[in-house]
């Protein structure tokens, strides 16, 4: 069973030049930052790409990293950094490209997005149209299972914030996804203050 | 739980209005923050727990564990970080900026330890000369030994003034022309010069040798062959890696994408010199027009990469950096730029 003294152990090696450690302390946390990364950027090979970076990004701030926060808080924030890079970055690449017939046909699929209301909404889908600033708090609550105090050090906010953007965040992505449907019945969702200012 | 206490608190106040349970309430419960009453009262409310299922849905569907990376991806996303740990691992780079800073001072160290090395042969030729003459002049024998105390407190003067000389020119480059001024202001200072030289001389190559133990000593695994433990050492106007290591230490990427994700961490770091490109490029078998058309690029400093695009097509990228590290990529066959 994987414990903190082990990944620190790991750590120590790998700050002393221990490559193997290095690849053990990777391997080991792999899975858990490109799951991250697959959350917030949505799509798996742009995922896979966030996850390099991220275990890159890693590698070469290994040395900086004190021990203080746990190494899975500390490699959360980096993998959130560069899913959130690989984001914009994919942005940058679809704004360049708006010209070309690539770029239209992008604009059809995204377009398409809104007709499949009818079919169940793809989480990552709905995800997709939650803005950075909620998407991820969510998703290092709930996917991650982060607490408040740990997500605001990952992200650097106040703990009331946080609080706030994840309520705010499950919200909006419980309208996106629409009621419940139990046995056919659609859930009754009137007079429950919801959030309608804009995604 | 007291935030998610106040909230309901405030709630409360209001209550006896229509206010409806928020969503921040209800995610308190769904986290566990909610205390019993709070919970009570959302369960006997029926839009709220309706509401609240949506959020629990929601909530799911986000903790839905995602599909796993191919065990191929994965391995290659692991073996890339790894390889990044070997060619820009902490000491390696840290080696790299000390000698660029190391080459940086040199300018200026080297204008301090003219007029150090000038002074300080200015000064022993004064303690030398005074005595000598004196003892020229008198001729008896505690004249004599008076010069010999002088000569020996001009020994240890001379030797404080080399000490200081080496302390200033450890840092320098072994081209350091301190010398040559030196040896304009005679023997002694010649004398001096050449020692502090031999000594600079020879902390560079203790350096260097720090520089080869710093090294991974496993070379030998292709992660560690990508390390520019060849290119390290490489400063500008001192091209001292061959054309064929150069290419081979190219950073091998499969599109553009990646070599820009690489150059927006920093992944890839600038070690060659236009000379070492020119060669390299050569070398690939393309002609160095494009290459040499670079020369009044300033500063010159650079990185090669290899794209393959698929269909076994391999294409020699040139990546000039800037000041600031920023790079553009070019074709070396064209010198078009990529990207």
């Amino acid at each position: 069973m994987q414990t903190l003294a082990e990944d620190d152990d790991l750590i120590r090696a790998a700050q002393g030049g221990d490559m193997a450690s290095l690849e053990i302390l990777l391997d080991r946390h792999h899975d858990r930052i490109r799951a991250v990364c697959s959350k917030v950027v949505g799509r798996g090979a742009d995922a896979d790409d966030a996850a390099q970076m991220a275990l890159i990004s890693i590698v070469k701030n290994l040395d900086s990293f004190d021990g203080r926060a746990q190494f899975t808080t500390w490699s959360y924030r980096i993998a959130t950094n560069a899913a959130i890079d690989e984001l914009r970055r994919r942005t940058r690449r679809s704004a360049t490209s708006l010209d070309d017939e690539e770029g239209h046909l992008q604009i059809a699929s995204l377009g398409s997005l809104e007709n499949a209301t009818s079919a169940r909404i793809d989480v990552n889908d709905a995800l997709d149209q939650l803005a950075e600033d909620f998407r991820v708090p969510v998703i290092l609550r709930d996917l991650c299972g982060l607490d408040y105090d740990q997500i605001s050090e990952v992200l650097n906010l106040a703990p009331g914030t946080v609080r706030s953007r994840i309520a705010r965040g499950r919200g909006k992505l419980a309208d996106i996804i629409g009621p419940v449907t139990d046995g056919g019945n659609q859930s009754d969702t009137r007079g429950v203050q919801g959030h309608d200012d804009e995604y | 739980m007291a935030g998610t206490n106040r909230i309901l608190a405030a709630y409360k106040d209001t209550t006896m209005s229509t206010e409806p349970f928020t969503d921040e309430i209800l995610s308190a419960i769904i986290d566990g923050e909610a205390d019993d009453e709070t919970v009570a009262a959302v369960a006997a409310d029926r839009v709220a727990t309706a509401r609240l299922a949506q959020l629990r849905n929601a909530v799911d569907m986000v903790a839905t564990p995602v599909p796993d990376a191919t065990p191929e991806r994965r391995s290659a996303s692991i073996a890339a970080a790894m390889a990044a740990a070997t060619p820009a691992s902490p000491e390696v780079t840290s080696l790299a900026a000390a000698r660029h800073e190391r080459t940086a001072k040199t300018s200026t160290k080297s204008e301090s330890t003219r007029q150090w090395f000038v002074l300080a042969a200015a000064a022993i030729a004064l303690v030398v000369a005074i005595p000598l003459a004196l003892q020229l002049r008198s001729g008896n024998d505690a004249d004599v030994a008076t010069a010999d105390d002088t000569s020996a407190d001009a020994t240890d003067s001379r030797s404080l003034a080399t000490d200081d000389a080496v302390d200033d020119t450890a840092d320098a480059a072994s081209d350091e022309p301190a010398s040559d001024e030196g040896a304009e202001e005679g023997l002694t200072a010649e004398a001096m010069a050449d020692e502090s030289l031999d000594m600079a001389e020879g902390d560079g190559e203790s350096d260097d040798a720090m520089e080869e133990s710093e090294e991974p000593a496993d070379d030998a695994d292709s992660a560690a062959d990508d390390a520019p433990a060849t290119t390290a050492p490489a400063e500008v106007g001192a091209p001292t890696i061959s054309p064929a290591a150069a290419l081979a230490d190219a950073t091998t990427v499969n599109s553009l994408e990646s070599l820009e994700s690489l150059l927006a961490i920093n992944a890839i770091t600038p070690t060659l010199t236009l000379d070492v490109v020119i060669d390299a490029v050569v070398e690939a078998g393309l002609s160095p027009e494009c290459a040499e058309s670079l020369e009044e690029t300033n500063p010159p400093s650079f990185a090669l990469a290899s794209l393959s695009e698929g269909g076994g097509e391999t294409r020699l990228l040139i990546l000039q950096f800037d000041e600031d590290t920023n790079a553009i990529t070019l074709d070396a066959e064209d010198c078009a730029q990529l990207g």
